[in-house]
């Protein structure tokens, strides 16, 4: 989805200021949120890459008008009211209407392991065998067009040439898992010079991005 | 400039939904903005080419929750500051604290000038004219941080000349003063093309570009 989100190469949102660098939460409540988006997934079918898509889909004056955990916090609960863990009205209400649906173990996750997912994250990484198409220094290309869902392929890398800088080995296809078919590719860190994707950029500057087998095509 | 006003192709704006009957002005507010922004040009000139960047320098979420003709509010009072007209204390006060330089302009040349418009063309030019009707081009993949007319969904995009228009003056280079014309040309793209499988076969879009917004492709 090329939605408001997909800013990479976008002029007009002036200069980024890095002064408050070390703040690592503005708000008591979003050191709460941070928690919160990490265990509130437990035993519920769905990850990062959902709460991402439901991100990318917030109205684009709200999503400018939004600060980074509060838009945390509309994907976690758009998430939580598409699987019917809570509704509109308790939200509104504040309290438990009815009890939600039986989703996977009714276990509450056990306070090491919350303390765990915090603080190491949860790998994605397989180990299911998968076709290796490129090797590094193999040049590709992006694919021209994105797709309507969400994708890993910023706008301003579309249809741009690039070089394979390393194989990551085989992961969940973001694209795929947030539409909800658990699809594993090869990812590659892909180098693309800077000038290929700004005609104002520093020369010899390069961006990197991590890719999968399907955002490319070979160019030899 | 490929700010906030540069939206072709984007997701998650919601459909479009046509307003039925819609009125011209919804607000006399609204006419009264379009003839301002017609007038106050001949005091203190400006052109589409200067009024458009200023509309694409605002801040963007207030671009995208400004109406049309809010929009038109804010370049014009852009331009007004920054060639020093009016200053942001006598906005706030509502009362003009020096007296301006700009000329009057009399009310009955402003009719007459309005439905003439002003235009861009520069039929005596003589520029190079690389491309005719029916040629293969490749639109440019990347543009400046300038104003420009190539919208990033029509970045590195292979089109067909539709026709030739003869020398325009360059919107981008106009805005900055440089009034040196280009051969502009209609380019028409298939949908396909621009966004991909998904699109209506058949279905084309035209864009009006410029001669050195492209090259050929064989």
């Amino acid at each position: 989805m090329d939605g408001i989100h997909d800013m990479g190469g976008m002029h007009g949102f002036g200069r980024i200021d890095p002064s408050d660098d070390g703040i690592v939460f503005h708000g008591a409540w979003e050191g709460r949120m941070f928690a919160l988006s990490r265990v509130v997934r437990f035993n519920l079918p769905f990850g990062g890459d959902h709460v991402r898509r439901e991100i990318e889909r917030l109205r684009p004056a709200h999503y400018l008008a939004s600060g980074y955990y509060e838009k945390w916090l509309e994907g976690n609960v758009a998430m939580l009211k598409e699987i019917g863990v809570v509704t509109e009205d308790e939200l509104a209400g504040g309290s438990l209407q009815a009890l939600p649906p039986k989703l996977g173990n009714p276990r509450a996750m056990p306070a090491l392991q919350a303390e765990l997912v915090i603080f190491n994250g949860m790998a994605s990484a397989r180990r299911d065998g998968t076709n290796v198409r490129y090797g590094t220094g193999d040049r590709v290309r992006t694919l021209a067009h994105g797709i309507g869902g969400h994708t890993r392929l910023p706008r301003y890398a579309r249809g741009k040439a690039g070089t394979i800088l390393a194989v990551r080995g085989a992961f969940p296809v973001a694209d795929a898992v947030a539409a909800g078919r658990p699809e594993v590719e090869m990812l590659y860190t892909v180098e693309f010079g800077a000038r290929d994707l700004w005609a104002d950029a520093e020369p010899g500057d390069s961006v990197t991005l991590d890719l999968w087998d399907r955002h490319l095509q070979s160019l030899t | 400039m490929d700010s906030m006003h540069d939206l072709g192709g984007m997701h998650g704006f919601g459909r479009i939904v046509p307003e039925p009957h819609e009125p011209v002005f919804h607000a006399p507010w609204e006419g009264r903005m379009f003839a301002l922004t017609s007038a106050v040009p001949f005091a203190v000139p400006y052109g589409d080419d200067q009024f458009r960047p200023a509309i694409e320098r605002m801040e963007p979420s207030h671009y995208l929750k400004s109406s049309y003709y809010e929009k038109w509010y804010e370049a014009v009072v852009r331009l007004l500051q920054e060639r020093h007209v009016i200053s942001a204390a006598e906005l706030d006060s509502s009362v003009p604290l020096a007296q301006s330089h700009a000329l009057a302009v009399r009310a009955d040349a402003v009719l007459p000038a309005i439905f003439a418009g002003a235009s861009q063309a520069r039929p005596a030019a003589e520029v190079s004219r690389r491309f005719s009707s029916g040629d293969r081009v490749r639109t440019r993949a990347t543009m400046g941080v300038g104003h420009n007319r190539l919208p990033r969904y029509a970045r590195a995009k292979l089109g067909v000349v539709e026709s030739v228009h003869g020398p325009f003056l360059v919107a981008d280079r106009n805005s900055v003063g440089d009034h040196n014309p280009e051969t502009l040309y209609t380019v028409r793209f298939t949908a396909r093309e621009l966004w991909g499988q998904t699109a209506v076969e058949g279905d084309s879009l035209s864009l009006d570009l410029w001669d050195s917004y492209l090259e050929h492709s064989t």
